[in-house]
């Protein structure tokens, strides 16, 4: 039997950073997606020895300063498509008020780090999530469009042609029938 | 993070095309660091090779002798170690049913080979950076389809 | 059941039937026993008279004795004593005929009795009177009295004959009555019965000669339709037996005969007879399938070889099934000589055979002809892109325009290559056909052309268009190709305005050659406003490599419009172009639902 799952992310991380906090006595307070104010004391060997046991889960600890804010925007990015918060509020004033940098500078780090510009990435996050909502299967893409905020459908399609290459349908016909072949 | 090094594999039979490729990487500002196998013997025996990095991203031509792209395709699939790399097949064929037959086997990419060295270089960069971001944003890998003309 | 039915019916016509013959049988017996009633009655007049005739004789054979006895006394003339001396046997006989008559009537056998008696007494006087005269005159006292006594008793007899007869005259009369009150009824009755026997037999008439001109008809119409049956045998070579199952019996058709070589009914149908024809190879398995078509009950098809009599090998195919009628069965069977049809048909499946590998042929050289050329070609350009943005400043001014002359028929080369590419996929071969909306089809065309729209300046209107079971790229391709069309051959002076009408029609829209018959079809037509065709061209128009313009005007290779041709023969559709010179093009589609 093969299992779809709806996984969140969020709340999956959360977990595991409390467990491997717990299980190193570590006195913690998660602060958001992707941040964690350590209260106690802690030495070199234990942080290293934290990172090692995050690692197995694929959580990194970010250590330079840049890398830090580059992280804190994706993930504002992340949570601002994937939570369905106000779509109506321009993504870059969102970003800006959140970070608490001007748009200009965060877009020039972001494109200077990275291997792409902010409103690609948006981009990019916004297909995953309409990707995600076209194989749950419940939406159709007139709802997914509008859910995400899209002026029409064909925008929507247009724009998932773009970054995939493919229409939604075929994207959708593909994935079906490779869970099939894997199934067979 | 720019500083992180980006493993590409080639494997394509034909020596002009793994000469433009490596040629196009030179042009892109990524820190790439390509290799090439000429057919498809030599790639599985490379990737089971213990003592190599394993490539972010594979290049796969589907026309090789010996053992062609899709067979290939389906023996990297059942091999655990290698679940993490992107496939990206790299083929001069466009007809729907090797597309799409590529994606349903596992491919994450389909990539005609284009026609020129300008398009080359823009095909390979959008291919390798979108790839990144699938791979530094642990981004759902199953459902990555990207095909490029 | 309708009145008329049921009087028509059989049963009722049965029950009529004896029904009738009782009413004849009672008639017949009234009519018998009025008969036996007459002659009766006139057996009861005879009766009566001779009753009344021997009493009438009594009486003068009485008067005579009296007669003769007086004129005795009188003359003493033995002459007249004759009639005393013969009267009494003559009373005796009469009295002894009146109680034979009267020997059924009490009343009238008592007054017979008391008669005697009287006649006795009477007999007693006479004797007494001739004795009182015999004596002598000096009795004349007595003589007289006696004679008085006498001729009393003789009126109180004739009263006594006179009621008697009144009597008799009486049961006559009652018996009469009687004979007359019953033979009025009589008649009547007769009349009435043979009325009824009349409508009885003219509606009995009535009813077998319609049964019968029915029966003629039926008849007629049975001879027919045998005719035609052995007609249709002889023309489609096909033959006919039954098997009564209860008798045994079986009945081939003349043309069974025939289709084995043979006169009709030269020989006696018999399981044997026929069996005898089937090749030995066969023969097992055949009587077996109809031993089992027996108890099974089912229809049974199989096919046999048969040799025929002039020794040539024919391939048959037999249907035969069971049918049941009351508690008869009967096996029917149809034969066919197939022999011709299953060599047509190798002859066709092995010509099909052929065609297919010959287009597969065909195909795959197509198709890796233009994909190998590809690999060269792509390289060649690939190199000249090198050159062109690495070198071209240390190449001389001539070696520039000739890289410009090589790269821009390159690029020729390979969009003929992709066209050709284009059209040698463009099979159903391994297409699946699937449920898709033309307008997603038909947007996903626009966007790709989004480009070439805008540029034109062009407005694209659409209506509405259906879902329909299609190769979707193909129908998009389809799109694409016709749109794109209309964008290239546009006139310079007007901006391009193309409209999509869709319609749903039904075959009888269409021209009947068109298609099949009863299918429903979408109409969809790409009509436009730009340079138009001469009409003559309105088949050309979609022949490979077929072009109308030179490629300096436009550029082109000939086989968009020749895919859509090919893409709608996918679909088992029509299309069809009709232009006007500098005024537009309308090109047409159909697509079965």
């Amino acid at each position: 039997m093969r299992l779809f799952l709806k996984l969140d992310i969020n709340s999956i991380c959360k977990t595991i950073i409390q467990e491997q906090c717990e299980k190193l006595a570590l006195e913690y307070e998660i602060l958001g997606f992707g941040e964690v104010n350590i209260k106690s004391a802690v030495s070199d060997a234990k942080l290293q020895e934290l990172s090692e046991k995050l690692a197995v889960y694929g959580i990194q600890i970010i250590e330079n300063q840049k890398s830090i804010l580059i992280q804190k925007i994706k993930d504002t990015i992340v949570e601002m498509v994937f939570s369905d918060i106000d779509t109506t509020l321009k993504s870059s004033v969102y970003l800006a008020e959140k970070l608490n940098h001007s748009y200009g500078y965060i877009s020039n780090l972001f494109s200077e780090v990275t291997y792409t510009s902010i409103e690609n990435y948006i981009i990019i996050q916004k297909i995953e999530r309409v990707k995600q909502l076209l194989l749950i299967n419940e939406l159709t893409l007139t709802e997914i469009a509008y859910k995400l905020n899209y002026s029409s459908v064909a925008h929507l399609s247009t724009q998932f042609k773009n970054i995939t290459g493919l229409t939604p349908s075929a994207f959708q016909r593909i994935i079906g029938k490779r869970r099939n072949n894997i199934e067979i | 993070m720019q500083t992180n090094t980006i493993y590409i594999l080639l494997a394509d039979d034909d020596e002009d095309d793994r000469t433009f490729f490596r040629d196009a990487f030179a042009e892109i500002k990524i820190n790439a660091n390509v290799n090439v196998v000429h057919d498809g013997e030599e790639l599985m025996s490379y990737l089971k090779r213990t003592d190599i990095i394993l490539p972010h991203i594979l290049f796969l031509d589907l026309n090789m002798p010996r053992k062609n792209g899709l067979e290939c395709l389906a023996e990297i699939k059942q091999l655990e170690h290698l679940n993490d790399m992107a496939v990206a097949i790299y083929s001069t064929s466009a007809s729907e049913k090797d597309i799409e037959e590529s994606f349903v086997r596992g491919a994450n990419i389909y990539i005609k080979k284009p026609n020129d060295f300008d398009s080359l270089i823009k095909t390979l960069n959008i291919a390798t950076t979108i790839n990144w971001q699938y791979h530094t944003d642990s981004l759902n890998k199953d459902t990555f389809l990207l095909r490029i003309e | 059941m309708r009145i008329k039915d049921f009087v028509f019916s059989s049963p009722f016509l049965k029950v009529l039937f004896v029904s009738l013959i009782f009413l004849l049988l009672f008639l017949s017996s009234i009519i018998y026993k009025n008969t036996l009633q007459v002659s009766n009655s006139t057996k009861w007049v005879v009766h009566s008279y001779k009753v009344h005739l021997a009493l009438d004789r009594l009486m003068l054979t009485l008067k005579d004795a009296e007669t003769g006895q007086r004129g005795f006394i009188m003359t003493h003339d033995k002459n007249y004593l004759k009639p005393y001396l013969g009267s009494k046997i003559k009373v005796r006989s009469t009295l002894a005929q009146l109680k034979w008559l009267s020997s059924d009537n009490t009343e009238q056998e008592k007054n017979i009795e008391k008669l005697e008696e009287m006649v006795e007494l009477r007999f007693g006087y006479l004797r007494y009177s001739m004795y009182q005269d015999s004596l002598g005159s000096m009795n004349k006292q007595n003589l007289k009295e006696s004679l008085d006594t006498g001729r009393n008793l003789m009126d109180t007899i004739e009263v006594h004959a006179n009621k008697m007869i009144a009597l008799e005259q009486y049961y006559l009369e009652k018996r009469n009555e009687n004979y007359v009150s019953k033979t009025t009824v009589t008649p009547l009755l007769i009349l009435l019965i043979v009325l009824f026997s009349l409508a009885i037999f003219s509606m009995a008439y009535f009813k077998i000669n319609k049964d019968l001109s029915v029966m003629e008809e039926t008849n007629r119409q049975l001879m027919i339709t045998n005719e035609s049956n052995r007609q249709a045998e002889k023309i489609g070579g096909f033959c006919t037996w039954t098997w009564d199952l209860k008798t045994g019996e079986l009945k081939y058709s003349d043309n069974l005969y025939e289709l084995l070589g043979c006169e009709p009914q030269s020989f006696k149908p018999t399981r044997k007879s026929f069996t005898a024809f089937i090749h030995p190879e066969d023969r097992q398995k055949i009587t077996e399938e109809a031993a089992a078509l027996l108890i099974e009950n089912k229809q049974l098809i199989q096919h046999f070889r048969v040799i025929r009599k002039d020794g040539a090998i024919r391939h048959f195919k037999s249907i035969a099934r069971t049918i049941d009628h009351k508690d008869k069965r009967t096996v029917i069977g149809i034969m066919n000589d197939i022999t011709d049809q299953n060599e047509a048909n190798f002859a066709i499946e092995q010509r099909n055979f052929e065609l297919e590998q010959i287009n597969g042929e065909l195909e795959s050289f197509n198709h890796v002809t233009s994909h190998d050329l590809q690999e060269p070609l792509r390289k060649i350009q690939t190199f000249i892109s090198r050159i062109s943005s690495n070198d071209m400043d240390s190449m001389s001014e001539t070696g520039r325009e000739y890289i410009g002359k090589i790269l821009s028929a390159a690029t020729k080369m390979r969009t003929l290559i992709d066209d050709l590419l284009l059209f040698s996929r463009t099979n159903k071969a391994d297409k699946i056909f699937e449920k898709a909306d033309l307008n997603e089809l038909f947007q996903n065309s626009l966007q790709e052309l989004a480009q070439a729209i805008q540029e034109k300046k062009a407005t694209v209107t659409a209506d509405p268009l259906p879902e329909l079971q299609v190769i979707p790229y193909q129908i998009q391709q389809l799109f694409t190709n016709l749109i794109s069309n209309s964008l290239k051959y546009s006139r310079p002076d007007i901006n391009p305005a193309i409209t999509i009408r869709s319609e749903k029609i039904s075959i009888s829209q269409m021209a009947p050659s068109e298609a099949k018959p009863d299918k429903i079809f979408y109409q969809i037509s790409v009509s436009d406003n730009g340079m138009g065709f001469d009409p003559q061209f309105s088949e050309s128009i979609f022949t490979l490599f077929q072009r109308l313009h030179s490629s300096s005007e436009f550029p082109g290779t000939g086989i968009g419009l020749a895919i859509c041709k090919k893409i709608i023969e996918n679909h088992k559709g029509t299309i069809k172009a009709q232009g006007r010179l500098n005024e537009g093009a309308v090109f047409t589609f159909f697509l079965p639902e």
